[in-house]
């Protein structure tokens, strides 16, 4: 009886052993975690309390809310999988986008940081990654990356209305300013428009003289740091 | 196809009389092979001496032969300016770094793009390839960041924070080691490659202005970083102690390379000058006016050939004469 009872429970262990190893191989799984901060893109400074939504179709969301630092993470992501990211906080431009999560077959961080763009009357974003070539008002190669984003939220944003305003890159010829700021606004809301944007929800405004807030510097500047005149993007209307 | 415009060989003679009664230790002919369309903000030679990499505001990348200074093709893919680019250590690869926020890796041998990198969130300044076949890719951008890529996986690996303002050059050891960065902020950092250790090593201070460019040396013993005054520095590594201050040019210095010999650097200046250092002893082996700001310089491995990169456009070769004698020291503090 004794020996019956070993037996059974040695087979018993077995099945509990490579249970037991089958669980630990899932955990195991490769997974893929997502970090960053999150800035407003007005100010460049950390937002707390954005909520990020890592979704993939079919299966529950990966959810995430910044902190007090504007830091976020979500993790469980699937490796080589796709997901729609959605960033949202009252009081910000509501963003979605797709993320492809890197194909891996182990555990990886990986660092993403969010710009959420303020939205309130009279809120002024400015336009980091410059449209325009140096005294050219025709939108440069790659200037719909940006305003590709800006046309998506306004999309997305539908009662939101802004103003487009431009700045010279001397303080040489006026004139020739006004016609220059004027055109590269144009420039602006042409392709704005083009992208599904109503044109009435876009105002223009040109400058003839250099932007006070961000004037020309009097040395010489570093590569990266030449002069082209602001554009800023103004909310008119929520 | 070869674009020779000026098509005489300057001497370098010319350009040495701006330090009337020194003699250099070395000399060098100039001539320009070719140009962009607008300024050319860096140069970068491969680890082989034969081909070397230029990039411009003209958004495009260049690739020339060497020592013929043949143009080989233009990659074009990104969407502002091209700030920064650094061959692979095998030289089969070239990284590329742009104000449209993204890092591109290109074939050299096809000339084609293999993929873009995104995760800045501002102007991407500066690029080291790892040179010990790792396949890892540091970046520095005007987002205040560091970061490190796997091209193996195209994606990034970590993100480095403690700048505390932009983040204008890095530069990998060539043992593959370390990688450091210059800021803004005034200072220089150094940071551990290995993927977990997200601190800095180290941060060295002395800098009264933004640092615009920081340089290991080949055997990685020496970090040479130059600032918005004109001034560079001198450092031990891994120590950080450092060795010398040299007041070098009368502008912002945008571009230093070390030769394979560990002992002589190379500054290049909007301030027109290209000038050649034994940063052991702080004297100053070259001087050359180029006539127009410069943004870049490099030299193949012993240094008898430097490329430049100015703000006019031109990509021009230095090709060295003849040695002369004499000394020239620089303005040690």
């Amino acid at each position: 009886m004794i020996p019956r009872m070993m037996i059974v429970l040695f087979l018993l262990s077995c099945v509990f052993t490579v249970k037991s190893q089958a669980q630990d191989n899932s955990a195991l799984e490769a997974v893929v975690s997502v970090t960053g901060y999150v800035y407003d893109g007005a100010t460049r400074e950390p937002v707390n309390g954005v909520k990020v939504t890592f979704t993939k179709r079919g299966h529950n969301p990966n959810i995430a809310t910044s902190n007090k630092g504007g830091y976020y993470l979500v993790t469980s992501l699937e490796p080589g999988e796709t997901y729609v990211v959605r960033v949202e906080k009252p009081g910000f431009f509501q963003d979605e986008f797709e993320y492809s999560v890197p194909n891996t077959n182990r555990y990886q961080e990986v660092s993403r940081d969010l710009l959420v763009q303020p939205l309130r009357k009279g809120a002024t974003i400015p336009v980091y990654v410059h449209p325009f070539e140096l005294n050219k008002s025709k939108l440069k190669v790659g200037a719909s990356e940006f305003l590709d984003e800006v046309a998506h939220m306004l999309r997305l944003n539908p009662n939101v209305s802004i103003e487009i305003s431009c700045y010279p890159d001397s303080d040489e010829n006026e004139s020739a300013n006004m016609k220059m700021t004027n055109e590269r606004c144009d420039a602006i809301r042409s392709y704005l428009t083009s992208k599904g944007v109503e044109a009435k929800r876009l105002s223009i405004r040109a400058f003839g003289e250099t932007d006070p807030r961000n004037p020309k510097p009097i040395r010489k500047t570093p590569k990266g740091k030449r002069y082209i005149g602001s554009v800023y993007m103004t909310i008119t209307s929520i | 196809m070869r674009n020779i415009f000026f098509a005489g060989v300057v001497s370098a003679a010319l350009f040495l009389g701006t330090i009337p009664g020194q003699a250099q230790t070395r000399a060098y002919n100039m001539e320009v092979i070719g140009e962009h369309n607008d300024e050319v903000l860096g140069v970068f030679v491969n680890d082989a001496d034969t081909q070397f990499a230029s990039c411009s505001l003209d958004e495009t990348i260049k690739l020339w032969s060497l020592p013929q200074g043949e143009e080989q093709a233009t990659l074009t893919g990104h969407a502002g300016q091209v700030n920064h680019i650094s061959f692979s250590g095998d030289d089969s690869m070239l990284a590329s770094v742009s104000s449209d926020r993204s890092v591109r890796v290109w074939d050299v041998k096809k000339a084609e793009q293999m993929y873009a990198l995104k995760g800045h969130t501002a102007e991407v300044m500066g690029v080291y390839f790892s040179q010990d076949g790792s396949g890892l890719i540091a970046t520095g951008s005007f987002d205040g960041t560091v970061k490190l890529w796997d091209t193996e996986f195209q994606s990034e690996i970590k993100t480095l924070r403690e700048h505390k303002l932009g983040v204008n050059s890095v530069a990998y050891s060539y043992d593959g080691k370390y990688i450091a960065s210059g800021s803004d902020d005034h200072t220089v950092k150094v940071w551990s490659t290995d993927f977990d250790t997200k601190e800095s090593l180290m941060t060295l201070r002395g800098h009264k202005a933004p640092v615009l460019i920081v340089q290991y040396s080949f055997d990685s013993k020496i970090l040479a970083t130059a600032d918005q005054d004109g001034v560079i520095k001198i450092w031990s590594m891994p120590s950080g102690e450092l060795l010398r201050t040299i007041n070098a040019h009368t502008e912002l210095i945008q571009d230093l390379a070390f030769a394979a010999d560990n002992t002589t650097l190379l500054s290049s200046s909007p301030d027109h000058h290209v000038k050649m250092w034994n940063c052991e002893t702080g004297d100053k082996v070259m001087d050359m006016d180029m006539g127009v700001e410069v943004w870049s310089a490099d030299l193949v491995s012993n240094g008898s050939i430097v490329v430049v990169g100015c703000a006019d456009g031109t990509v021009r070769l230095l090709t060295e004469k003849a040695a002369s004698g004499g000394n020239n020291k620089g303005d040690e503090e």
